[in-house]
């Protein structure tokens, strides 16, 4: 590798993971969300 | 193809998160002019230089996540109520904490074989920091394990509290022991930075955009971990008056 594709793939491998984080997270959310009382959701 | 739900947002949003949400991505991205164009190349390491914009700042919000695990731990096992919220926020910060530390030691890795050659020595710095990661894959672990939700908290809290203890040994590992990782550039004993202005804007800037990324995560995942722990009582629930009528019945 170059030396800015180390930079770039740096940059890549920090947002990447936090990306992937987030959407497993939402997507996560969004399946057990019908089978969750609103009353147990006092953000909403 | 998409699934139809991609577009509904997630049960977990409100106002605040997405407004949190909007000012994580727009720094991110000031981040990124900041740190891979307008910064300018170092004198001895040249460009880079720019992986520790991504790299210290990740290192220091997994401390900060780690030593808010701690303290809501500490709210738990001591507060009044013996809140599970708060061993939710713990949890939910240990997970986001374990990401970024995972981040540094990628990154760290990247940066080290451009530096020295190599992408791993067991260096303190790096070394502590590799135990400490795995410290707290093993806090997620003892998180995972079976019981109530009052037996889960209370057991990962007193990991918790042991293992925030780690933190200051990682930090000071380049004073303790003869480390090829340098010393501390910022968080110096002296308050002397060696920094030119724009770059160090631009890392404590870096500090600042991967907090808000942390809370921003740690507020979605507190409200889904919330979520888990209603259906798994609602779960009981159901089971205890299903078993009841049974008794009942016969």
């Amino acid at each position: 590798m170059k030396h800015a594709d180390f930079i770039i793939v740096s940059w890549l491998l920090s947002f990447g993971p936090v990306m992937f984080y987030a959407w497993r997270n939402a997507r996560r959310a969004r399946h057990i969300n019908p089978l969750v009382d609103e009353a147990d959701k006092p953000w909403t | 193809m998409p699934s139809a739900t991609a577009s509904v947002p997630p049960p977990t949003r409100t106002a605040a998160t997405r407004n949190l949400g909007l000012l994580a991505i727009a720094g991110s991205v000031v981040l990124a002019l900041l740190g891979l164009i307008f910064t300018a190349e170092d004198v001895d390491q040249g460009s880079s230089v720019r992986i520790m914009y991504v790299h210290v700042p990740t290192a220091w919000v997994a401390y900060l996540a780690f030593v808010f695990t701690a303290v809501c731990s500490a709210g738990h096992l001591w507060g009044k109520k013996h809140s599970l919220n708060l061993d939710r926020l713990a949890g939910a910060s240990a997970e986001v904490g374990v990401i970024f530390m995972g981040v540094t030691l990628v990154t760290g890795s990247l940066w080290g074989r451009l530096s020295w050659g190599t992408y791993w020595q067991w260096d303190p710095r790096l070394t502590t920091t590799a135990f400490l990661f795995v410290t707290y894959i093993g806090y997620l672990a003892v998180r995972g394990l079976g019981g109530t939700q009052r037996q889960r908290a209370k057991r990962s809290a007193i990991v918790a509290l042991f293992a925030v203890l780690e933190i200051p040994l990682v930090h000071f590992s380049v004073v303790i022991w003869r480390s090829l990782h340098q010393q501390a550039t910022v968080l110096r004993p002296n308050g002397d930075v060696t920094m030119d202005g724009l770059m160090l804007f631009s890392l404590i800037f870096g500090v600042a955009v991967f907090t808000t990324i942390f809370a921003w995560l740690v507020l979605h995942r507190n409200r889904v971990l919330a979520m888990e722990d209603a259906m798994e009582l609602r779960g009981i629930d159901t089971a205890l008056a299903a078993r009841r009528s049974e008794e009942v019945s016969s």
